[in-house]
Formats: C-alpha cells, structure tokens, sequence
C-alpha cells in the first residue's frame, strides 16, 4: 500500500490517562503509528489538568470542550470554531457519556465535513449496560441475572433475589463488589451521586474475565477484533497487564453481537468463561477500551481502521495477530513549564 | 482444541494457554510429563518412563503422576472423562 500524503487531523476525547485512564491517548498513539496515512492527531479535554494535553508528542494541538452535558449547540459551536482554525477530517469521541451527543450531532458534523463512524441511537441502546440482559439472549448469549434498581428498597430486593456476593454497577462506569447490605446501599449512593440512575446489580460468575476490542462495520462484520485476558488489574479493575488470547467462543460472541446489531464503530466485550467454557456477557462498551494499543502493537491497529473506514480510505486485510503476546503498563512523568496550564485555563487551547 | 492440547510448552517448562491466557511453571518433571499426555500416551506408559528417567520406584511415580493429573484438573486443563479420551485412566 503506497503512503498517502494529505495530511488527515483526527480529533480524540477522553485523553486523560490516569489510574483510571481514558482511551484516548492509546487511541492517539496507535494513530501516530500507521506508517501509510500522515495523521495529525488534535486533543480535546474537558479539564486543564487532563494529562494528554501536556503529552506534546501525541496531539498537534488540544482544545478545551464544553461538558458532554451542555446543549449540543455548544458542541456544534465549539467545533465549528476549532474546525475553522485547524481543520478537522475525522472525530473519535471516546467516553460513553458523550457518545449520545456525538450520534445525535452526526449528520451536522458530517455536513461540517467531520467524519464520524459511529453506531446509530437504536444500536447504541441495545448495549446500554440496564438493557443488555433482556437483548443478550436474541443473539444467543447468556448474561449473569441482573436487575436495575432506583431506590435502596428496590436494592434490597434485588439482592434478595440475586444473593450475595453481587456486583453493584454504575450506569455508565464503575463496578464495586458487594458483600453485605451496608457495601451494597454504600456503593448504590456513591454512583448514584457519581452517574445518575439507574443502578444495575448483578450477580456474580466466577471463571475467566475475557475482554474482546473491536470494530464493526456497521453491516454486521468487524474491521478486525483482538482478544485478551487481563493478568494483573488496578482496584478499579483496569488492566494492568494482559496478555493476548485466541477464544473461540469470545470470538464467536462478539461476531453473534455484530450480526445482530449491525454495531458500527469501536466497542469493547466484556465476558467471563466458566469453569465449563460457557460464556457470560458482562458489558459491551461502546468506544474504544483504554488498552486499544495493544491490538495496535500486536499488528490490528483498530482506530487506523475506523478513521480509514470513516472517511472512505483502503483497510488492511490482516486479520491474524500472536496470541501470547504481554501488555505491561508502567507510569511515567512529565516535567513541565506551567505555560501550557496557564495557557489552556485562560485561552482553551494550546 | 481442550485445555491440555492447546498448551504451549517451552524447553525451560513455562507453559501458556493461549486460549485463556493462564500461565503455569513446570520442572522438567512436570515438563516431561505433561508433554507425554499431549502425545496421549497411557499413564501407565508415563510412569515407567518417569520411573526409568528419575530413578524412583514405579509406585511413587504413580503417584505424583496421579497429583500431577488431579492439579491438571483442578486448574480446568483436563477432565476425567478427557484424560480416558487420552488412553489414561485418572
């Protein structure tokens, strides 16, 4: 494949990469990486002490945004502003939170001549994480028994049912353990405080966490997938270390999930495969997951093929990557003038 | 592909499941012995070998063939009913 030489600005979310890291400085780095297409990657934070806006050697330039939360017009506006000064061909937004925004304002950010790839509002709440046990088992997968909950008396009965130990999740992110009542209503106010409701608890299946990167192409195929196991995980559960893995029934999960949404865009499969190697669909994330750059450096670099696929460019056919290969993350400091804070909080961009 | 099949076993006895990503440390002993089950050799067979190759009677190497089996189990790699599949009563 011959390089292309137009220069392509891709915009990332989600650039802070902290203990609990975002996508996008994986997501920026394995587009740095594709040796055929020149991209220039542009961040965009929510907040001046997101660290990617300090990482000069990922984004050409970073923006501040307005909160996912605002009116889209805010969005539409603080775009439209950015897109006049440096020009942007491709956006990938990676926070679930802001995905609803981003799909809403598609069409108006591809008549701005932003390209976006992403699953549309019917795909999106098929995998929202309340609904995921009722859908599931169309396409033909088993998901733990769980029960969204608004009130700490629908709580209580939901543990009933379920039994302890059970897992008390956020709407959007996080997931904490439960092992009596006191962590299970502790835990129920916290995301609720943090994320809204509802509150999902579900049981819990001991066996193997598997998790599955991908992208659909919004016909009910990938553009490629890679399959890991996590070896060691903070404890918010991220990955610490992981090492890829060749699943067959993951494989065959994530492929019954694409056929049956026709899911266009990043996504991430959480499962666990117990002690008898059934599969037990846990989430499915909507964007990429924070260590997308390990299918970039086992050779499926996932976000140079969405960017290619959103703006209509040639996708490598490799499909195949080692399994055996190890993720180990490891923290690092940056020593900096305090010019680019002081640049960012007064002007929005650096 | 079972557990036990699918296991990738190096000369110095780190062995890796790429279908679960579970890693497991061997000495040669073990080495040997698990790369004797892969090839679906009998257990019977194993433990004269081991017995013949270590030195030791072939009642111990029964034994520690039969720990070594259960372990294997223990960690999902193997059932009974794969190991009879195998030739090897466990």
């Amino acid at each position: 494949m011959k390089p292309m030489t137009k220069t392509i600005n891709v915009a990332v979310t989600g650039i802070n990469a902290i203990d609990n890291p975002a996508p996008g400085t994986g997501v920026a780095r394995s587009l740095q990486e594709d040796e055929q297409l020149s991209m220039k990657v542009i961040g965009l934070a929510y907040d001046a002490m997101e660290t990617g806006l300090y990482m000069d050697w990922l984004f050409e330039r970073c923006f501040m945004m307005p909160y996912p939360s605002n009116e889209p017009e805010m969005l539409i506006a603080r775009l439209e502003k950015i897109q006049a000064q440096i020009g942007i061909d491709c956006i990938i937004p990676n926070f679930d939170v802001e995905l609803p925004l981003y799909i809403h304002c598609a069409s108006e950010l591809s008549a701005m001549g932003i390209h976006t790839y992403l699953p549309t509002k019917a795909q999106f709440a098929l995998r929202n994480k309340a609904k995921l046990a009722e859908v599931a088992p169309s396409f033909g997968l088993k998901t733990p028994k769980t029960i969204t909950v608004s009130s700490v008396t629908q709580l209580q009965e939901a543990i009933a049912e379920i039994h302890f130990p059970v897992m008390i999740k956020g709407s959007y992110y996080k997931a904490y353990r439960a092992n009596n009542l006191d962590q299970a209503i502790h835990r129920f106010h916290q995301l609720a405080a943090e994320w809204g409701y509802p509150i999902i608890v579900q049981e819990i299946i001991h066996g193997i966490e598997l998790n599955l990167v991908g992208v659909g192409d919004g016909k009910g195929e990938h553009l490629g997938m890679v399959a890991i196991k996590k070896m060691t995980v903070t404890e918010m559960g991220k990955i610490w270390s992981g090492v890829t893995i060749h699943h067959a029934g993951m494989r065959l999960a994530a492929e019954a999930f694409l056929k049956h949404t026709k899911w266009k865009g990043a996504f991430e499969m959480e499962c666990i495969s117990d002690r008898d190697g059934e599969i037990f669909l846990i989430e499915i994330n909507p964007r990429f997951p924070a260590w997308t750059y390990f299918a970039t450096g086992v050779g499926i670099n996932l976000p140079s093929r969405l960017v290619r696929a959103a703006l209509g460019l040639p996708i490598p056919v490799r499909q195949d990557y080692e399994a055996g290969k190890l993720l180990m993350r490891y923290t690092y400091e940056i020593i900096t003038d305090v010019a680019p804070l002081q640049t960012l909080v007064t002007l929005g961009e650096i | 592909m079972t557990g036990l099949n699918a296991l990738q076993i190096s000369e110095d006895g780190f062995a890796f499941d790429p279908v679960t990503g579970a890693t497991y440390v061997l000495n040669r002993c073990g080495r040997i012995l698990l790369q004797q089950l892969q090839q679906g050799e009998h257990r019977s067979q194993i433990a004269i070998s081991l017995s013949e190759q270590f030195g030791i009677a072939q009642s111990v190497a029964e034994r520690d063939l039969a720990d070594f089996l259960q372990q294997m189990e223990s960690f999902g790699l193997t059932s009974k009913s794969s190991l009879k599949t195998n030739g090897v009563n466990a």
